[in-house]
Parts: structure tokens; C-alpha cells; sequence
């Protein structure tokens, strides 16, 4: 059975994971000219924005 | 919680816009955003933001106006403000720093620079 302690540091893992991925995406996105590869990047980009959200809120709201 | 420093972006591009929010929102920044000269000086009003970035080619009032008025306030004057040009040329670099900015980059920059300069600027 999962602690509490084990779920904050599962989504903090989480967290940590999405965080990066987007500072890969908005590195690239700043650099990028291409303007259907950046289309398609901001929509996944988006996506783990979300994700980020929704973990960092998660996180904050039941396991601080 | 300490509470989230607040960041006014000011760009009239969209990307532009949804990278830097997505990059500073990552980092645990408040953002808060505005398209033109104009938005901008209301934000600031209404928002009270830790820190502005500004770029420099906006619609309705451009950025080297909206840095000098913002300085020129009292009430605003301490509020830091980091411009972004999209032209490398030393006039434009003095007309910047001439009318208050606190640091200026050339597009494209290195997001990490950006934010390294935003937390010596708002600690």
C-alpha cells in the first residue's frame, strides 16, 4: 500500500517529468521556423501543459 | 504557499506569448498577458505585475513608449522590465536601455538566460 508519502513523491516524479518535457518543447518552439512542425509541437506541447496542470494541482491540493 | 510572482508578457505574437507563458508557468511564475501597448499599460494598472517582458514592435502604443511611461510613473517606476528585439543593433540596444529597460534580449534567446536574469531581477 501506497504512504502519502509515496503518492507526493510519485507526482513530484511526475511533475518533474512533465516539467521537462516542456522546457524541451518550448526550447525548440523558440527556435523552430517551420511552421507545421511548430503547429503540431504547440499541440503537444498543450497537451503536457495540461498534464503539468493537472498534477501540480493534484500535488498541491491532497499530498502538500 | 508563498504566493506566486506575477509576470506581464507583452508580445503581439501568440507563439511568442504561449512559449514564454508555458515556460514561466513551469517555473512557477504567475503570468499574466497583453497584445499591445495599450493592454499593456492597463495590465499593470489593474494587475500589478512583479515583472514585465516587453518586446519592442507592438500595435497601438510600441514598447519603447510603454518602457518610458512605465518608468516615468512613481508609483510603477520599480517594477523591472526586460525588453525583447528581434533586431540586433546597438542604436536600438541604447534607445532600450535609454528609456529605463532593466535588460534587453535579441530574438531568439535562451530561455534559461531569460529566466536566470528574471530571478536576479525579482528575488
Amino acid at each position: 500500500m501506497f504512504t502519502n508519502d509515496d503518492y507526493r513523491n510519485y507526482f513530484g516524479e511526475l511533475e518533474d517529468v512533465c516539467k521537462k518535457s516542456l522546457e524541451v518543447y518550448t526550447d525548440l518552439l523558440n527556435q523552430l521556423s517551420d511552421q507545421s512542425m511548430r503547429n503540431k509541437l504547440f499541440m503537444l506541447a498543450a497537451e503536457d501543459m495540461d498534464s503539468f496542470n493537472f498534477i501540480a494541482e493534484t500535488k498541491k491540493k491532497y499530498f502538500q | 504557499m508563498p504566493e506566486k510572482k506575477k509576470i506581464l508578457i507583452v508580445d503581439d505574437s501568440q507563439d511568442m506569448r504561449a512559449i514564454l507563458s508555458m515556460r514561466l508557468t513551469i517555473n512557477g511564475y504567475g503570468v499574466i498577458m497583453a497584445e499591445d501597448g495599450q493592454e499593456a499599460l492597463y495590465k499593470v494598472k489593474e494587475e500589478s505585475p512583479h515583472l514585465v517582458i516587453l518586446d519592442l514592435m507592438l500595435p497601438k502604443i510600441d514598447g519603447y513608449e510603454v518602457c518610458r511611461m512605465l518608468k516615468f510613473d512613481d508609483k510603477l517606476k520599480n517594477i523591472p522590465v526586460i525588453v525583447l528585439s528581434a533586431l540586433d543593433q546597438q542604436d536600438e540596444r541604447e534607445k532600450a536601455v535609454g528609456c529605463g529597460a532593466d535588460a534587453y534580449f535579441i530574438k531568439p534567446f535562451d530561455l534559461e538566460l531569460l529566466l536566470t536574469k528574471i530571478r536576479s531581477l525579482i528575488l
